[in-house]
């Protein structure tokens, strides 16, 4: 009865058409949506990898409740920051680790990222915030009290199109941009524009002040013990390792999650109404077709299954046409194609999940009308007209 | 001559709002096989609502129909729907037809859900479709036959699975006099190959070449 279900389908060419692009357009939606979740989730992991072995000690949150990564909100004095290293000196890597200021210079791009971030950092000491970032053009340190200098994240450059040797303005002062990192895995860095701690201080008022003291530890087992000690020696502070950033990035991912799943749970719900109006109408319009069918040997489950087969002809074009719309537009949003497919290549569970999920719309969506064509009476059928 | 379907004092009572309306009162009826019989009567007589039980289409309020010399009101859905499709063929008097279904199509499918073979399938839809001298129209869509050639599909239909009753229900009451002389003549070829037909009907020329005329009235049979 395939092919039943199949002419049926074009009996009514239009509709057919918009059924399937109003499905498409779900679909796409879906795709796109966990495209872009399993990105930034992908994104945030990476980015954290980068933290490995590190903590940032910081004053309490002030809600009292979780805490904030980096710990923009967080301020502790100079001379508190200078004994919390000499503290633990001999347990850390010394060259990558300091006080630092962040400052919060323009909203973050969504839910849970980080915002565009002033750091502020002691000349020389720049390796603890960027790692081994390479510049991709000019410096990746300063030299000793350099005011007016700033170096800024691959991102942030691309962003606002800033180039070497560009001004740029902060606090209604013009900055001079003396280097541009290369593109890293680690968000904070992509993001920021770092500027020696003494200007930083100076420049957003916080003399005298830091918002936290980044610290590597020498050896990455010892994070914990090394966080212990701290925290029982300066029971005015907190730190926050690895473990408590992926925490804090899972719960803002959470919010984001469901945002995203909403969205998704509303477009299947828009699919299954679509495909349960359509089909009904078809149902109903066919009825003299499906009484005379039942009339001639049709059974009802013969008739349950060429409604249920329809449903899912027009779900599978769907998916079909869903899947190339979301990868020309995806392909377009990422700049290319190929690196889109190979997204899906290495995520290939999010074709699979799409495709398990427009099979339960068919069926969810198909199953009604299936149903009220298979009560259907031939009697009450061949009266119709 | 054995009995194909007979129907011993059967009552047919629809309920219309609090009235119990009867459509059939007491009839009693016996097609055998070799038959021609036309089933005439005015409007609302009760034509239809015979053929349908008689058809397996739809069973009595009270009294015995037996297909075969089974009781149908004692049958299942699904073994109503066995019968209908293997035993009997069914004309209707709009055709029926599947639109988006060509002529072969619309024959092979009968033969299709009574679960035939595929290359017989071929063969018997052919033959059918030759039989009602529709044989160079296998690929023709409805819409692009008139209305005496629909019916010939829709007899073609009814007949290649060679059913042991073919019901026709005004099957000339959308077709012009010339039309309606060829589908009778058609009838009437059948029934002389072997071919038991009841046939309701409002057109005397039809009822005519029937070998049984029976006549009714406010749902009885009066001769």
């Amino acid at each position: 009865m395939l092919d039943l279900a199949w002419k049926n389908m074009w009996m009514r060419k239009t509709r057919t058409i918009l059924t399937i692009t109003g499905l498409a357009f779900c679909l796409m939606l879906l795709i796109m949506m966990t495209s872009i979740t399993i990105l930034v989730k992908n994104d945030l992991n990476n980015s954290l990898a980068q933290h490995v072995g590190q903590m940032y000690v910081h004053s309490p949150s002030p809600s009292g409740v979780g805490g904030e990564f980096p710990p923009i909100s967080s301020s502790i004095p100079e001379e508190n920051a200078a004994e919390v290293l000499s503290k633990i000196q001999y347990d850390i890597n010394l060259e990558r680790s300091c006080p630092i200021l962040f400052v919060s210079l323009a909203p973050a791009p969504w839910p849970g990222a980080p915002p565009m971030l002033g750091v502020g950092i002691p000349a020389g000491k720049e390796k603890a915030f960027i790692g081994d970032t390479k510049a991709k053009s000019g410096n990746n340190t300063f030299s000793q009290n350099e005011k007016g200098k700033v170096i800024i994240g691959n991102i942030r450059a691309e962003w606002y199109g800033v180039k070497l040797g560009d001004n740029i303005s902060v606090m209604g002062k013009n900055l001079t941009v003396v280097g541009i990192l290369k593109s890293t895995n680690n968000m904070l860095v992509d993001q920021a524009v770092v500027m020696p701690l003494d200007y930083a201080q100076e420049l957003f008022n916080r003399q005298g002040s830091v918002s936290c003291v980044l610290i590597t530890a020498k050896e990455t087992k010892k994070v914990e013990s090394i966080a212990s000690e701290i925290e029982a020696s300066f029971p005015n502070l907190e730190v926050m390792t690895q473990k408590d950033m992926v925490k804090i990035v899972n719960d803002a991912l959470a919010n984001q999650k469901m945002f995203m799943d909403m969205i998704n749970n509303t477009a299947m719900m828009v699919a299954i109404v679509i495909i349960i109006t359509v089909m009904v109408m078809a149902v109903t319009e066919r009825t003299k077709e499906i009484g005379t069918l039942r009339a001639i040997g049709a059974s009802r489950f013969t008739i349950l299954g060429i409604i249920m087969i329809e449903s899912m002809f027009i779900s599978l074009i769907a998916y079909l046409i869903g899947v190339v719309i979301s990868i020309f537009l995806m392909g377009s949003w990422w700049g290319s194609i190929p690196v889109y497919l190979e997204f899906i290549g290495e995520e290939s569970q999010l074709l699979v999940r799409t495709f398990v999920i427009i099979a339960l719309v068919a069926v969810l969506g198909g199953l009604y009308p299936a149903y009220k064509a298979a009560k259907i009476s031939p009697l009450e059928a061949l009266r119709y007209e | 001559m054995s009995s194909i379907v007979e129907a011993e004092e059967v009552w047919k009572t629809y309920r219309m709002g609090d009235v119990d309306i009867n459509a059939l009162k007491r009839l009693s009826i016996n097609v055998e096989e070799n038959d021609f019989t036309a089933l005439i009567g005015p409007s609302g007589s009760g034509k239809s609502t015979l053929l349908h039980i008689l058809g397996c289409l739809d069973t009595p309020t009270r009294g015995v129909v037996k297909f075969d010399g089974r009781n149908t009101s004692d049958l299942k859905d699904k073994e109503l729907t066995k019968i209908r499709g293997e035993k009997i063929g069914f004309v209707f008097q709009t055709f029926n037809l599947m639109p988006t279904f060509t002529a072969f199509e619309n024959v092979e499918i009968q033969l299709r859900l009574v679960g035939v073979e595929k290359n017989k399938r071929k063969k018997m839809a052919e033959k059918a479709l030759e039989t009602v001298n529709l044989g160079d129209r296998l690929s023709h869509l409805p819409k692009q036959l008139s209305g005496g050639e629909r019916q010939r599909v829709a007899i073609a239909r009814a007949v290649c699975k060679n059913p042991k009753l073919l019901l026709a229900d005004e099957p000339t009451g959308n077709l012009d006099l010339k039309t309606t002389g060829e589908i009778t003549d058609l009838l009437k070829d059948l029934n002389k190959n072997g071919q038991t037909i009841l046939v309701v009907t409002h057109n005397p020329e039809v009822a005519k070449h029937a070998k049984k005329i029976i006549r009714m009235e406010d749902g009885r049979l009066i001769e």
